[in-house]
């Protein structure tokens, strides 16, 4: 515990220090991870496929806005889509149309959960992204994370039936386009899915607004035990077959991931250099704000135990053995104390 | 000389026009009614493409039946019940756009009122400046 609380105290001052640097790069990092995903999973277009196109769309996500990930991430999938099959391409186009039209108005501010959702789903931890979302933001949230949802399984679909999709025997576009939408957007498990993750983020935030002791940690608990039970639940009236095991797994470790972030990154606000101009009648001011950092610098108590001293201060009855500890020197929160035991 | 209390103030105002509060900004040029109004116009149309569009997939989905009874089909049965879907779904949607951008108007405004709280410090200090004649004010209240 400690050592999460130092490591937050040294991210924080890493990120306030740092910032300026570190998120265009974790911007860039989250466009050429998104964009590698989309290309080594669907990459049906070899133009599009090109390392140097990913290259170039991550550097120009690095330096705007984040929600252009998402922006770039769809355009990808269209154009790889398109050389698939154009009734695919049909279709996905609709989705992703829908998608904007319903959910740019909405919640513009969390483009990043479309990429970041179908991400965790790859990396297996699916789960833990409504956790988190509960935790840090705000109900507005769940409609990315159920569109992020469709959007993995509108690439999974896509990667499964390449033949089908890519083939042009008898079907017709109309029965293909009837097939995918029967397969595509009638998918049960990822209705129940997008559902689960949408209620399950909510719930994490009622329960983290609550006027209670440890209130973020039970919203964890409630929200994990609340995502294995609507999945459940889910999952026998949809007559969909979820891995048990897999699921309660993927519930434990999401928890687990989600305490770890709310003890190292949410519970972080940190405060970062400014850059600011203004003027006034005499002056045009150029200022460079930077915040005042206080370290919690790990104190230690150094207590020594000899039977000599002991027997001596028992005689004398002087409470003077003890060495005054400066309260003074840290804040009650990042107080961090070190004993070390001198053995006899 | 410099006011190092003002160019504090006008750091934090500066700040706060620059970053978080940009969007407040811009919408508190608008009364809290027309805010609403505004977005809620924008949220219908794009509420009518959607629907529009999830009709054209339906219609496409079911070309072979709807060819086949197009003749003995009720159609201004059919378009009550599309009327009726639409009118239902966009009262709840509105709703919850309502709802939403009540909220960001409110959150927004007790934003502003911080800022606001800094400008009027901001104007104490000039009129005070005003009054000894410039600005002869170092670290604050403190007259060199």
């Amino acid at each position: 515990m400690t050592t999460l609380l130092e490591l937050r105290e040294k991210i924080k001052i890493f990120m306030g220090k740092y910032d300026i640097y570190i998120i265009p790069l974790m911007k860039f990092l989250l466009a050429m991870i998104a964009f590698a995903m989309i290309n080594g999973n669907v990459g049906f277009m070899e133009r599009a496929k090109n390392p140097s196109i990913s290259l170039i769309l991550a550097l120009m996500c690095s330096f705007l806005p984040v929600n252009l990930i998402a922006v770039f991430g769809g355009i990808l999938i269209l154009a790889h889509a398109y050389a698939l099959s154009l009734e695919f391409f049909a279709l996905a186009f609709v989705i992703i149309l829908l998608m904007v039209l319903l959910f740019f108005r909405t919640s513009p501010q969390y483009g990043y959960l479309l990429v970041l959702t179908p991400i965790a789903f790859v990396l297996k931890v699916p789960y833990v992204v409504p956790l988190a979302m509960g935790l840090v933001g705000t109900p507005a949230a769940a409609i990315p994370v159920a569109c992020g949802t469709v959007i993995f399984y509108l690439l999974h679909y896509m990667k499964m039936n390449t033949t089908m999709l890519s083939g042009t025997e008898t079907e017709s576009m109309k029965q293909k386009i009837t097939y995918l939408i029967d397969n595509v957007v009638r998918n049960r498990e990822m209705i129940l899915m997008a559902v689960a993750f949408a209620l399950t983020l909510l719930i994490v935030y009622v329960v983290r607004r609550m006027s209670i002791d440890y209130a973020w940690s039970i919203a964890i608990g409630v929200g994990a035990v609340a995502e294995l039970v609507v999945l459940l639940i889910g999952s026998m009236i949809f007559s969909v077959s979820l891995k048990l095991l897999g699921v309660l797994a993927g519930c434990v470790v999401s928890a687990g991931l989600a305490i770890l972030l709310q003890l190292t990154v949410f519970s972080m606000d940190y405060s970062r250099t400014e850059y600011v101009q203004f003027e006034d009648d005499e002056y045009y001011y150029y200022v460079k704000a930077v915040p005042k950092l206080t370290i919690a610098v790990p104190e230690k108590r150094v207590k020594k135990i000899s039977s000599q001293r002991k027997q001596s201060t028992a005689k004398k009855r002087t409470p003077s053995t003890r060495r005054p500890v400066d309260h003074a020197r840290g804040t009650a929160h990042n107080h961090v104390e070190h004993r070390e035991h001198a053995h006899r | 000389m410099l006011n190092e209390e003002k160019i504090r103030l006008m750091t934090k105002a500066a700040s706060y026009e620059a970053g978080e509060g940009k969007k407040a900004l811009a919408m508190n040029k608008y009364f809290r009614g027309d805010y609403i109004s505004i977005n809620l116009i924008g949220s219908w149309i794009s509420f009518t493409i959607a629907f529009a569009v999830c009709v054209g997939v339906w219609a496409f989905y079911h070309m072979e039946d709807l060819m086949e009874k197009i003749n003995t089909m009720d159609l201004p049965g059919l378009g009550k019940h599309f009327v009726f879907l639409y009118l239902g779904l966009l009262a709840v949607y509105q709703l919850i756009h309502y709802v939403i951008y009540h909220i960001r108007y409110q959150k927004n405004r007790r934003s502003l009122a911080a800022y606001n709280q800094i400008l009027k410090q901001i104007s104490h200090i000039y009129q005070t400046e005003s009054k000894s004649g410039g600005s002869d004010f170092v670290g604050g209240a403190k007259e060199k």
